[in-house]
């Protein structure tokens, strides 16, 4: 027995084996552990593709064999989970024997300095030092592995808890609708006696004695109707126990979610005390040998020493904690990044998708119709979306900036998403009687009232005439009449207008900052003065000098360009209508090809020019050969392949390139006066008409494309008919308008504004632009404007304001539609209500109407000319009909090569191949999605022909920007699938989004 | 309903702390659910010939206003759905994330 077995520590063999043991036993390697992984990933993303295809328009058996197919994965997805999991238990194995090779180490630590042996001596040390490398790597992953454990089990526990209480749900969903059946016979009966019996309570005379106990409450008789029960009052007391665990599970899981993140940031802004410690002691190093005394090694040995001693009595402890707070992220900013990712990602998990997730395995009652429902939710733009959704979410009662909704259902129905946030938003911008015009604002909005009033209005002319002719009536009193039907049409059509500056507000509204940025954006100089939020009575004494704002995003905007109406493909080789994941279930994207792209593309390539991976390299790009494109003047800096094609030649035949041409869209007009109509397309989505009294639903347009309402997005008829819209911006009849009539409309405005706002704040105002020389009055040079706009929102309320502005310098040019430019806002000032509403004031000129200077086209040469004050921005030109207001800026010349890049590498359809040329052209693919899986998707959609391409981009100084910049157009339009690709340039970041609008 | 998750539903989930976008985000996933249990809810309030007429709408055209327009017509007391519906959604939302962190 040898010195070494003499000390009794023949245990030593026993202690090494459980590591090789159990790596020899257990088939759960690192690879496997990542494997498992990978495999979950690329599940979860097949079941939400299952998923997302439930939603569209299916035949019975492919639902069925979708539903059959997110059952395999979702059981394959658990498979999975459970794996993992027993992997993980591995790893507490695996760190059992982490403690035994521990007592080992202590074991030879102890031992060592009794080894007499020099060889054994080496031996065990170099078994130490392995061992104890070895810990701390376990150790590391054993700590990791703690948390996925963790991690798996709250995991596994959601599942399991949700998966029962789904389930039973679905088992008592159906006694609970026979027992609601039931009920609502008992409570349609109970009703008929309520009804009854308010009924006669209405006429009893007072001295009947009825209890107020028989009615729920209140004198109406509708409101005393028995309320039906809902679901969660047939519960059971199993699906509330099993509800109960669902609840607890997600909560484990959200406060999971919570703690990690809030161990991450805290982490994560932290300097350790190690590395204060560290970086101190160099810093003092650097110090004493500044100090220019030579320092031996010896001596710095000794420096050494002396600090450690100084660090552990504490004396660097000041130094050392200011360090380690110097990385800190602020605890103020972490809370905000914690509550920021509780808003979003924690209720996004536990809430919406466990929603989400509950419906479909509870297979909800009706599910067919409720997903047709949801596909409907869906289809609404997104504007549309958000409005209806604030005010569904707002009928719960919220307080604070949201206004509180408490009448939506009955609101909407009667009025539309867009009325009823009109009269939200919007209507307090004017007075009294328009917010009464606005409450009708959507009968206005029927093509056939506003016809009907038209039609009305050249009866009652017609009539005065033929009276007149017929010596009925006498000259003057004729001229009465047309006088005061003159008057009729132009109240009219001013309060048209005014409910147009409120629509193209609301148009904000729903798109949020994108699309009301957007439209202001059109009226906004460049730069503009505005002064901050100040409380009435002290808005012009106390003004602080105004505040140029930076550069805004629109004109980022400004440069984004667009590939868009481009012909689509013919329909694709049929499928069989299978959907791509019912063709390739395991959708292994390393083999998918899309071969009836290609058959697409056999005909796309008559019309484009087609266009080889190898000449999209950077190196070696044809960009530049393409054919400069001509720009329509008005074409808000889309880009329309459409016109391109028709101006270009191939670059290799020389021959004239064939474009099928897209049909004009028919212009909006009065059938009667050929004058634009003013009112947006509203609607008639189905031709519905009420079932009951057969009376045509007054609804906002709601159908395809239409459903936005008429700002001239890049998709309207501006854009579709480029070439005709060149040819009229240079056939604009010239205009020539009487500058004194021009004076006494401005009058009118004015004395409007006055009463308004009351004689006292309008002479505040009339002062405060004296004072300041900003000219108010339009002139020889200028149409101005003074317009107010007031809303529960600060920016709604200037856009309001913005918008009535253009308004009011279209009445006084005396048109329906003119296009003006040079515009700015002279002065702006915003006030804060006692109401708690904003006022925006805003002082607005325009120097040019349809391309002629005011000067030009007034006809008279009394008019006065006004100094006006250095302009403080470039005005741009925008085009203004009482309909819409929107903007309409020269089209930079840049871009197209790209873009006609991209189009072609999607035409090429396969999708391996538009990764990769993608990435060549420098480009990489936006969003959580690998790029194989985004342009999967979004192929799988194009080959359905029944989207349209279209390309926008643009440049930005920062990503940010120049995502806004084109989600700003986007909004406007109805998206199906979009890609976003963008790569840094010297300038900034250039950014392409890729969508596919529903034809 | 609690006053104070009903007050404070905005603060309690943290809407207010997001920037506008992911706001419009948060509200249009609200809006799609509160959408879903007012449909689901008023489909069994109807009389069957009105839930045939109603099957027939969404078939054709299930477009939101379509809905609220025939909804309002056969419910008298739709908004007081809504708002049941909407301040239920509030309250499991508010229940669950005033808990989450404590």
């Amino acid at each position: 027995m040898s010195g070494h077995e003499s000390h009794g520590h023949e245990k030593k063999v026993v202690i090494r084996k459980p590591i090789k043991k159990y790596e020899k036993e257990e088939n759960i390697t690192d690879e496997y552990i990542e494997n498992l992984g990978a495999e979950l990933i690329i599940i979860r993303d097949q079941l939400a593709d299952l998923e997302e295809r439930m939603h569209g328009k299916l035949s019975s058996k492919d639902k069925h064999d979708i539903e059959h197919l997110i059952h395999e994965k979702t059981e394959r997805e658990i498979h999975l989970l459970n794996e993992q999991a027993r992997a993980f238990i591995y790893s507490i194995k695996e760190e059992e024997a982490l403690t035994k090779a521990r007592e080992r180490v202590n074991f030879l630590k102890k031992d060592i300095p009794h080894e007499k042996i020099p060889e054994l001596k080496k031996k065990k040390e170099n078994e130490l030092t392995e061992l104890e490398e070895n810990i701390i790597t376990q150790s590391l992953k054993a700590e990791k592995n703690k948390e996925n454990i963790e991690d798996a089990k709250i995991q596994i526990q959601l599942n399991r808890t949700r998966s029962e209480y789904a389930k039973e749900f679905k088992k008592h969903n159906k006694g609970i609708k026979t027992r609601k059946a039931i009920d609502s016979v008992s409570t349609y009966l109970k009703n008929i006696g309520i009804k009854t019996k308010n009924k006669l309570n209405s006429i009893r005379p007072s001295s009947w004695d009825w209890t107020r106990d028989d009615f729920a409450k209140g004198n109406n008789g509708q409101k005393n109707l028995l309320k039906k029960k809902d679901i969660s009052e047939y519960e059971t007391p199993e699906l509330k126990a099993k509800r109960g665990a669902y609840d607890a599970a997600r909560l484990a899981f959200a406060d999971r979610m919570y703690e990690k993140r809030k161990n991450e940031l805290a982490s994560a802004s932290s300097i350790t005390e190690e590395a204060a410690v560290e970086e101190l002691r160099e810093k003092e190093l650097h110090k004493a040998e500044a100090s220019g005394v030579n320092m031996s090694l010896d001596d710095i040995k000794e420096w050494e020493e002396i600090f450690k001693r100084k660090v552990k009595s504490g004396e660097y402890k000041d130094e050392i904690e200011e360090i380690k707070n110097r990385g800190k992220i602020d605890s103020t900013e972490q809370i905000r990044r914690l509550q920021q990712f509780k808003a979003k990602e924690i209720l996004q998990k536990t809430f919406f998708d466990e929603r989400r997730r509950v419906y479909e395995e509870s297979g909800v009652p009706e599910r067919g119709a409720v997903l047709k429902l949801m596909h409907g939710y869906a289809s609404l733009p997104r504007w549309k979306r958000i409005t209806l959704s604030t005010i569904l979410f707002t009928a719960g009662g919220v307080t604070g900036a949201i206004p509180f909704a408490p009448f939506a259902g009955a609101m909407i129905a009667k009025y539309g998403i867009i009325s009823y946030a009109g009269m939200r938003f919007g209507l307090s911008a004017f007075t009294a009687g328009v917010a009464t015009e606005g409450a009708r604002g959507a009968d206005r909005w029927n093509h056939k009232k506003d016809e009907e009033f038209k039609k009305e209005q050249a009866r009652k002319r017609k009539e005065s005439e033929d009276q007149f002719a017929n010596g009925e009536i006498s000259k003057e009193t004729h001229e009465k009449n047309l006088i005061s039907i003159e008057i009729d049409e132009n109240e009219d059509r001013k309060k048209r207008m005014r409910i147009k500056a409120v629509v193209g507000t609301l148009l904000g509204v729903g798109a949020g900052a994108g699309a009301y940025q957007l439209i202001g954006g059109m009226m906004t100089p460049e730069n503009e003065h505005i002064t901050p939020p100040m409380t009435k009575g002290e808005h012009f004494t106390k003004a602080p000098a105004p505040v140029q704002l930076e550069k805004t995003l629109d004109e980022f905007a400004v440069k984004a360009d667009r590939v868009e109406a481009v012909p689509t493909p013919p329909a694709p080789i049929s499928t069989g209508g299978d959907p791509v994941m019912l063709k390739y279930p395991d959708l292994n994207i390393d083999q998918t090809e899309f071969k009836n792209m290609e058959g697409g593309l056999a005909t796309t390539s008559d019309f484009t020019p087609h266009t080889t991976a190898d000449e999209f390299n950077p190196g070696n790009s044809n960009a530049d050969q393409t054919p400069a494109v001509e720009k329509p003047k008005y074409n808000f800096g889309d880009y329309n392949p459409d016109e391109r094609n028709l101006n270009q030649e191939n670059p290799e035949s020389g021959e004239r390139l064939e474009l099928p041409k897209t049909p004009a869209p028919e212009g909006q007009e009065n059938p009667e006066s050929g004058e634009r109509l003013d009112i947006p397309e509203t609607p008639d989505p189905t031709g519905q008409e009420n079932p009951e009294s057969g009376e045509r639903l007054d609804i906002p347009e709601t159908t395809g494309d239409a459903t936005e309402p008429k700002i001239e997005s890049p998709t309207s008829t501006e854009n579709t008919n480029t070439e005709s819209d060149i040819n009229n911006s240079t056939e604009k009849p010239k205009l020539k308008i009487n500058f004194e009539e021009t004076q006494k409309i401005q009058e009118n405005q004015l004395t409007e504004l006055k009463n308004e706002l009351g004689e006292k704040e309008y002479n505040k105002i009339i002062k405060d632009l004296e004072s300041k020389n900003i000219p108010y009055k339009s002139d020889s040079t200028a149409f101005r404007t003074i317009s107010i706009g007031e809303s529960t929102n600060e920016n709604f309320a200037r856009t309001i304001a913005r918008n009535y502005a253009g308004s009011q310098v279209l009445e006084q040019t005396g048109q329906t539609q003119a296009t003006i430019g040079s515009s700015r806002i002279l002065d702006s000032h915003m006030y804060k209500l006692p109401n708690g509403e904003y006022r925006s004031v805003i002082i607005f000129e325009t120097e040019k109407v349809n391309g002629q200077d005011v000067g030009e086209l007034l006809n008279t040469e009394k008019s006065p000319i006004t100094e006006v004050p250095e302009s403080t921005g470039n005005g741009e030109e925008m085009k203004i009909n009482p309909q819409e207001t929107k903007g309409s800026m020269e089209a930079p010349n840049i871009e197209s090569e790209t873009n006609l890049a991209i189009e072609n590498i999607i035409k090429e359809g396969k999708y391996k191949d538009i990764v990769k040329n993608v990435e060549m052209l420098g480009y990489k693919f936006e969003g959580s999605r690998s790029a194989d899986v985004t342009v999967l998707k979004f192929l799988e959609s194009y080959k359905s022909g029944e989207y349209t391409l279209a390309i926008d981009s643009a440049d930005a100084p920062t990503h940010n920007l120049a995502s806004q910049a084109i989600s700003q157009r986007q909004d406007l339009v109805n998206t199906a699938e979009k890609m976003n690709l963008w790569k840094k340039t010297d300038s900034g970041y250039h950014m392409i989004s890729i969508r596919l609008i529903k034809k | 309903m609690d006053t104070k998750i009903k007050n404070d539903i905005v603060s309690i989930l943290g809407i207010d702390s997001l920037p506008k976008e992911e706001q419009e985000e948060v509200y249009m996933q609200f809006g799609a659910i509160i959408y879903m249990e007012v449909m689901t809810r008023a489909m069994d309030i109807l009389s069957e010939d009105d839930q045939n007429i109603l099957d027939k709408l969404i078939q054709e055209n299930p477009d939101p206003e379509v809905m609220f327009t025939f909804l309002a017509e056969k419910i008298p007391n739709l908004d007081e759905i809504v708002r049941e519906e909407a301040e239920k959604v509030h309250k499991e939302a508010g229940d669950l994330m005033s808990k989450v962190g404590q």
